[in-house]
């Protein structure tokens, strides 16, 4: 076998051992402030709270594709990111991979979609969407494993409870306040962040058109923090694409079929402008007249194929 | 460094804005509630005396389902999934005030359509074994069993109709529009409004309470430690509180049916559970 046949150690791509860093540091922000005194401060509360919110990204990509060679490890791995997250991360198959991919739920709205908001001062919308989208998805995923032939699911998603619900437990019976404040509420910021995401990347958008359902966001150091999570349309069209070549595909086949306002330099300053500098909701525009206007045809699956492909692959 | 005063205070905040904004939602639902009464107007209330449709109905609430097998292969159930709501129109004949005014309901006039959470359950309940057995063929594959879940008002029925009327060869005629109701809608959305006011003085009041708790002297004792872990309970639980309201408060025309068969016999087909692959 030549050097570049040989399979990398443990994980499938040489690119995953970015997303074990994420979470490694993240679980070691989270042991330093609990343990150590004095690293309960702003810059580590701050830098917990944001790697809490790469986590889930984390949570996002490794439920797409595993990160390792070995289904165990990929199983531990699940478990190990939902104690980050305080939720259990194999929500994301039936709540991410199969409904929102298909932006609905058999006729019903997907389960985090932007319009179950609608206050008028749209930083509200922002800060309450976690409170709708957080419970539509768990109630959904209950309704989901419900289904006969769901059995590894259900026992993977219970374990997932146990030990991330369990650990958290665990260290409140140890110390209840350095718990709650240095441990759950990086937990949840990261946790209710992922849901807000759904909303900072749809809303706007035509998700009933192909090339013009989401909001990408393309600066280089965001997208190698995020691992590519700012290139979201090529994601949902190719869900099964590693999000290592995310930013190839999005030059090649989004930017020539994409309205110019959906493909953002900045997330900073796109929620600075959307949410803080002006109150109201931005009024929705027909961003798919980029695609009707665009030349060359790219043959995508249907949306009902790629589901049942997903659905297949979610095992 | 940050001290638990800070973080005390810091967690208290979110708390608090979370709470706020879950109640503010909930007005919307109650704001959303009083503008229905108030489109409304005059609610008449009768018989229906003729029905065009099957069963003679004179209206529909129309659910598109799907059903998946659920339970096991020793005990199969059938779960429904709600896709799309319909109220629909068959035509007929609705008497008001014993008869002294008759309101002509043309078939495919856009009406809405409510009907009690009972009716709509026993037109979506399991009709025999059979039926069940030969729905679960399909439920069992991946695509399910998709049915029409069909519940009826029929001649005979009680009635109140509220919307527009045009006079027509000397007739009332319903306009698009028009609500037809098996039950006092006024007094459905009264109960409705009444509900969310109530949830949104019980979760001020437990906030209330978990936050007079955390800050009993002295703080971070044993008392307010309670407190605080009354106070994580509450912003976890408040949430999907928060969504079972609405959802408790949707207009009975797009209610969701859900529901389930199942079958206390032993099935009189072979079943392998395909398991998803």
């Amino acid at each position: 076998m030549s050097a570049s046949e040989a399979k990398p150690l443990l994980v499938k791509h040489p690119a995953e051992w970015r997303q074990i860093g994420i979470v490694s540091t993240y679980v070691g922000l989270l042991a330093a402030m609990y343990f150590v005194p004095t690293c309960r401060n702003v810059f580590f509360l701050a830098a917990a709270c944001y790697f809490s919110f790469l986590n889930a990204v984390v949570i996002h990509n490794h439920l797409h594709q595993g990160v390792f060679h070995s289904r165990r490890l990929n199983m531990l791995f699940r478990a190990v990111l939902s104690f980050g997250s305080l939720y259990p991360a194999s929500a994301n198959i039936p709540s991410h991979n199969l409904v929102h991919h298909h932006f609905d739920d058999d006729g019903q709205p997907d389960w985090a979609a932007p319009e179950h908001v609608s206050f008028k001062w749209n930083l509200l919308n922002l800060i309450h969407f976690p409170n709708v989208a957080g419970p539509n998805t768990f109630e959904g995923v209950s309704r989901w494993k419900s289904i006969a032939g769901r059995g590894d699911f259900v026992r993977q998603y219970l374990f997932e409870n146990v030990f991330a619900f369990g650990l958290t437990l665990a260290l409140f019976v140890h110390d209840f306040w350095t718990t709650l404040f240095f441990v759950v509420i990086p937990q949840l910021y990261g946790a209710r962040c992922i849901l807000r995401i759904n909303l900072i990347q749809h809303d706007g958008c035509d998700t009933s058109s192909e090339w013009n359902h989401s909001r990408n966001f393309v600066g280089k150091a965001f997208n190698w923090i995020m691992c590519n999570n700012g290139y979201h349309t090529i994601h949902h069209n190719r869900a099964g694409m590693h999000w290592s070549v995310l930013h190839t595909a999005h030059a090649k086949e989004v930017v020539p079929r994409i309205d110019p306002s959906l493909d953002e330099p900045s997330m900073v300053l796109y929620l600075l402008r959307t949410y803080v500098f002006n109150l109201a909701r931005p009024k929705k525009r027909d961003v798919a007249s980029a695609e009707r206007e665009a030349s060359g045809v790219i043959e995508l699956a249907s949306r009902a194929q790629r589901r049942a492909e997903a659905e297949a692959a979610s095992a | 460094m940050l001290t638990r005063e800070t973080m005390g205070a810091l967690a208290l905040a979110i708390l608090w804005v979370n709470t706020l904004l879950v109640a503010a939602a909930a007005w919307k639902e109650i704001a959303k509630l009083s503008a229905k009464r108030r489109a409304l107007g005059e609610v008449l209330h009768g018989k229906v005396v003729r029905g065009d449709g099957e069963g003679a109905s004179i209206a529909e609430l129309a659910v598109e389902q799907v059903g998946r097998m659920g339970g096991s292969a020793e005990r199969p159930s059938i779960v429904f999934f709600d896709k799309t709501f319909a109220s629909v129109s068959r035509g007929g004949t609705i008497a008001i005030d014993g008869g002294a005014i008759e309101i002509a309901i043309e078939r495919g006039t856009d009406v809405e359509v409510w009907l009690s959470k009972e009716e709509v359950e026993r037109a979506g309940a399991c009709a025999s074994q059979r039926a069940f057995d030969d729905a679960l063929v399909h439920a069992r594959k991946a695509k399910g069993w998709s049915r029409t879940l069909a519940a009826k008002l029929c001649a005979g029925s009680e009635v109140w109709f509220a919307g527009a009327l045009e006079a027509t060869s000397g007739r009332a005629t319903a306009k698009d529009g028009a609500l037809i109701s098996s039950f006092d809608p006024r007094g459905w959305i009264a109960g409705k409004i009444a509900m969310v006011g109530a949830f949104i003085a019980i979760e001020i009041a437990l906030a209330s309470l978990a936050t007079a708790l955390a800050l009993h002297a002295p703080v971070f004792g044993p008392i307010s430690t309670a407190g605080g872990a009354l106070g994580l309970a509450f912003f976890l639980l408040v949430q999907p509180a928060g969504t079972a309201v609405r959802d408790a408060a949707r207009f009975p025309s797009v209610r969701f049916a859900r529901g389930a068969w199942s079958r206390e016999a032993a099935p009189a087909v072979d079943l392998a559970v395909n398991t998803i692959a």
